[in-house]
C-alpha cells in the first residue's frame, strides 16, 4: 500500500508522460515495467456494461488485481503460451487527456481517450474508448491505484479474446 | 418446416451424413462442409430441444430477452399471466423483427414499421387503420394472427428450452440422464433456485461448433493447452496471496499431468449428452460451513450431503448447452455458419448462498470465460488450428479411438475407461448421426 504524504498534483503534460509511458510499455511488451506502474493493491478494470459500478459483484470484461496481473503477464511472457503463438503486437494512441482533480481518497483523476490496434496472425483488431486513471504518489514516482477502461463495445460480440492489456 | 435430406459433395454426388460417422472416426466434412451445416440447422437445431434462457432474465411481466433457436430469431417473454412464452421474433405483417434489442421491457410489443401490437403471449392486439382489411382474407381482429409461439416450450426449474418441431421426444425423454448436471446446479442453491448474474458475455469462435463441443470432454488437452497459464498461476500463488478466490487458484489446477485428468469420471449419456466430474475442490472456511448448514436446513442432512458430493466440471446437453457446473458457468451454442460459432456465456448465483459465493462465481467467470479470459484464450488457438487443419482436403478422418476398448456400460450410459477417453466425442457423433439420418 502506498502512503500519500501529500496530495498528488500533475500538469496535463506530466499526466501525459505517465500515460504515454504506460502505453509504450505495452507496445514494447515490457509487461513487468507496466506492472510496476501499479500500487500493490492497484486494480485494472474493463467493465462489461457502460453503467457498471462494482466489479466485485458484477461480471466484468476484465477485472485484475495485482496477483492476477502478475499471472497474466507471466502467461504473456512464457514463449510456449499457445494463445501467444504468434504473439500479439499492439499500438496505442492516447489522447484528449484531462486532469480532472482529486477525489476524497486523495487520488488524482485523469481522464483520456485511447485507440488501440492489435495484430495477431494476419488479423487487425481495433479497440476504442476512455481511460480513467486514479493516480497516487509524488510527481517523480506516480503510481496507478485504479485504472478503469471503458470500451465503446464492452457489451458487444467479440471474436477475439483480448490477451494483452489495452 | 421443410427439411433438406441430402447435400452434395464436391463432385456433385449425394453426400450421405451417415457415411461421415464411424464407430471410432468422424469425417472432416462433418465439421467444415457448409452443406452439412445447413442440414444440421434443419435436422438437429430444427428438431431438438434448444436452450433459450433462464427465467431470472425476465422477472417482470413485459420483460423480454431475444436470441436464436437454430436459425429462428425468438423472443422469450414474461406475459401478464406470469407465464413464459417463446415467440417468433417476426412481425406477421411484412416480417420485421419486432424486438431488435437483446433484452428489454415492453407492454405490449409494438412493431415499429406499421404499428401492429402484440401481447406477451404473441396474441395480435391491434392493427392501425383496420378498415383497410375489410373484405380481405386477413382478419385483424383474430388474436391468432399475432406472433407465433414456438411449437414446444419447456420450463425446467427455471431453465427454458424450446423446440421448433411440433413432435419428437418430449423434454424429459430427450434430456434423460443428461439432466443430472443441470439438476445438481439448482439443487446446490439453499433457496432452491438459481439466477443469472447480470448479462451474458458474447464471444464468437472462428470454428465449427462441434470442435468446441468435442473439447468440452477432452481431458487430454488440459495439460497441454493450459499448461503455461496454470504454471503462471502457480508461480504467482507461490509469490503472493490470492485475494479473490475462484480465479487464479482454479487456473492453477489446470496444469495437471495427463494422469490427473485420467482420474476424472467421464460419462456419456444417450442423446449425445455427457458429464465429467469436478476437479476443483469445493469452497472451504466459515462461509462454506454456513452454506452447508443452510443446505441441510433446506434439503435435510442426508440429501444435502448427496447433492454436495455430486459435482461436475463439464456438462453437455447436446446440442446447445455446455456447463462448467461447479463454477456456475454456462455456455450456450448459437452456431452462425460452419466456421463461426456464437457463444452466450452466463454465470449463475445460488440463491440463499453467502455473498462470498457470488464473488467467487464472478471471479471465476472473469478469469475463465470473459472476452479477456486466460483459459479459453488458449483453447481458441487450438480450435482455430483444428478447423484450419480440417479444411485441408487430402486426408479425411478425425480419429476418436482413445479408450474405445475400455468403455464401461452404466445402464444406458457409458463410462469412459478413464478421464482421457474420447468416449463422449464418439457418443456425441453417434447421436449426431441419429439426428442427421432420422426420417
Ligand atoms: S411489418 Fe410489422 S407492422 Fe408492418
Ligand atoms: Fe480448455
Amino acid at each position: 500500500m502506498s502512503t500519500i504524504e501529500q496530495t498528488l498534483k500533475l500538469t496535463r503534460s506530466e499526466a501525459e508522460d505517465l500515460l504515454f509511458r504506460q502505453a509504450e510499455y505495452l507496445d514494447s511488451r515490457d509487461f513487468n515495467a507496466w506492472l510496476d506502474l501499479f500500487t500493490d493493491d492497484g486494480s485494472y478494470w474493463i467493465p462489461h456494461r457502460p453503467t457498471d459500478t462494482d466489479p466485485e459483484t458484477q461480471m466484468s470484461f476484465m477485472f485484475d488485481d495485482v496477483p492476477m496481473m502478475m499471472a497474466r503477464c507471466e502467461r504473456l511472457l512464457d514463449p510456449r503460451t499457445m494463445g501467444q503463438l504468434p504473439p500479439t503486437r499492439s499500438s496505442h494512441v492516447v489522447s484528449n487527456v484531462q486532469v480532472l482533480g482529486t477525489n476524497g481518497d486523495g487520488e488524482l483523476i485523469v481522464r483520456s481517450r485511447f485507440h488501440v490496434t492489435q495484430f495477431r496472425r494476419d488479423t487487425l483488431k481495433f479497440y476504442a474508448g476512455a481511460y480513467t486513471h486514479h493516480l497516487v504518489g509524488s510527481p517523480d514516482a506516480v503510481r496507478i491505484q485504479r485504472q478503469r477502461v471503458d470500451l465503446i463495445d464492452c457489451d458487444g460480440i467479440h471474436d477475439t479474446i483480448l490477451q494483452v492489456y489495452l | 418446416m421443410t427439411v433438406a435430406t441430402s447435400a452434395r459433395d464436391a463432385s456433385g454426388a449425394d453426400l450421405d451424413p451417415a457415411s461421415l460417422v464411424e464407430a471410432e472416426r468422424v469425417h472432416r466434412r462433418a465439421y467444415v462442409d457448409p452443406e452439412i451445416f445447413e442440414l444440421e440447422m434443419d435436422l438437429i437445431f430444427g428438431r431438438s430441444w434448444i436452450y433459450v434462457g433462464h427465467e431470472s432474465q425476465i422477472p417482470q411481466a413485459g420483460d423480454y430477452f431475444t436470441t436464436q433457436v437454430g436459425r429462428q430469431p425468438v423472443i422469450m417473454t414474461r406475459h401478464t399471466d406470469g407465464q413464459i412464452y417463446v415467440l417468433e421474433n417476426r412481425c406477421p405483417h411484412k416480417g420485421a423483427l419486432v424486438c431488435p434489442e437483446r433484452a428489454g421491457h415492453s407492454r405490449p410489443f409494438v412493431c415499429m414499421y406499421h404499428g401492429w401490437s402484440f401481447d406477451g403471449d404473441g396474441a395480435l392486439r391491434s392493427v392501425p387503420a383496420r378498415s383497410g382489411y375489410e373484405g380481405t382474407s386477413f382478419d385483424p381482429k383474430d388474436p391468432a394472427n399475432g406472433l407465433k409461439q414456438l411449437p414446444r416450450v419447456q420450463n425446467h426449474r427455471g431453465f427454458i428450452f424450446a423446440s421448433l418441431a411440433a413432435d419428437g421426444p418430449d423434454f424429459k425423454t430427450w434430456a434423460g440422464k443428461g439432466l443430472r448436471g443441470l439438476d445438481n446446479l439448482v439443487d446446490r442453491a439453499p433457496a432452491g433456485e438459481v439466477e443469472v448474474i447480470g448479462d451474458c458475455y458474447r464471444t464468437v469462435q472462428n470454428n465449427n461448433w462441434k470442435i468446441f463441443l468435442d473439447n468440452m470432454s477432452d481431458g487430454m488437452h488440459t495439460s497441454f493447452v493450459h499448461n503455461q497459464m496454470a504454471k503462471a498461476a502457480q508461480k504467482t500463488i507461490a509469490r503472493t496471496a490470492v485475494r479473490r478466490p475462484g480465479g487464479l487458484d482454479v487456473a492453477a489446477m489446470l496444469a495437471g499431468e495427463p494422469e490427473q485428468m485420467a482420474r476424472m469420471d467421464l460419462v456419456a449419456h444417450p442423446g449425445g449428452h455427457f458429464d465429467m466430474v469436478a476437479f476443483a475442490p469445493p469452497p472451504s472456511g466459515p462461509d462454506a460451513d454456513q452454506y452447508k448448514a443452510s443446505m441441510e436446513a433446506f434439503h435435510g442432512k442426508e440429501r444435502a450431503e448427496a447433492i454436495l458430493k455430486e459435482s461436475y466440471h463439464s456438462v453437455l446437453m447436446f446440442p446447445t448447452l455446455v456447463m462448467q457446473q461447479s463454477l456456475q458457468q454456462m455456455r450456450v451454442i448459437r452456431p452462425i455458419s460452419a466456421n463461426k460459432t456464437l457463444l452466450e456465456i452466463w454465470v449463475f448465483c445460488l440463491k440463499g448462498a453467502p455473498e462470498s459465493f457470488v464473488r467467487r462465481a464472478v471471479t471465476g467467470g472473469n478469469v475463465g470465460n470473459s472476452p479477456s479470459n486466460v483459459v479459453a484464450a488458449d483453447d481458441f488457438e487450438s480450435y482455430y488450428r483444428v478447423h484450419a487443419g480440417l479444411e485441408s482436403p487430402q486426408t479425411d478422418w478425425v480419429l476418436l479411438h482413445r479408450g474405445a476398448r475400455q468403455d464401461v456400460p452404466q445402464g444406458s450410459s457409458i463410462k469412459g475407461g478413464d478421464g482421457n477417453s474420447e468416449v463422449c466425442m464418439r457418443n456425441m457423433f453417434h447421436a449426431w448421426r441419429d439426428y442427421m439420418t432420422a426420417q
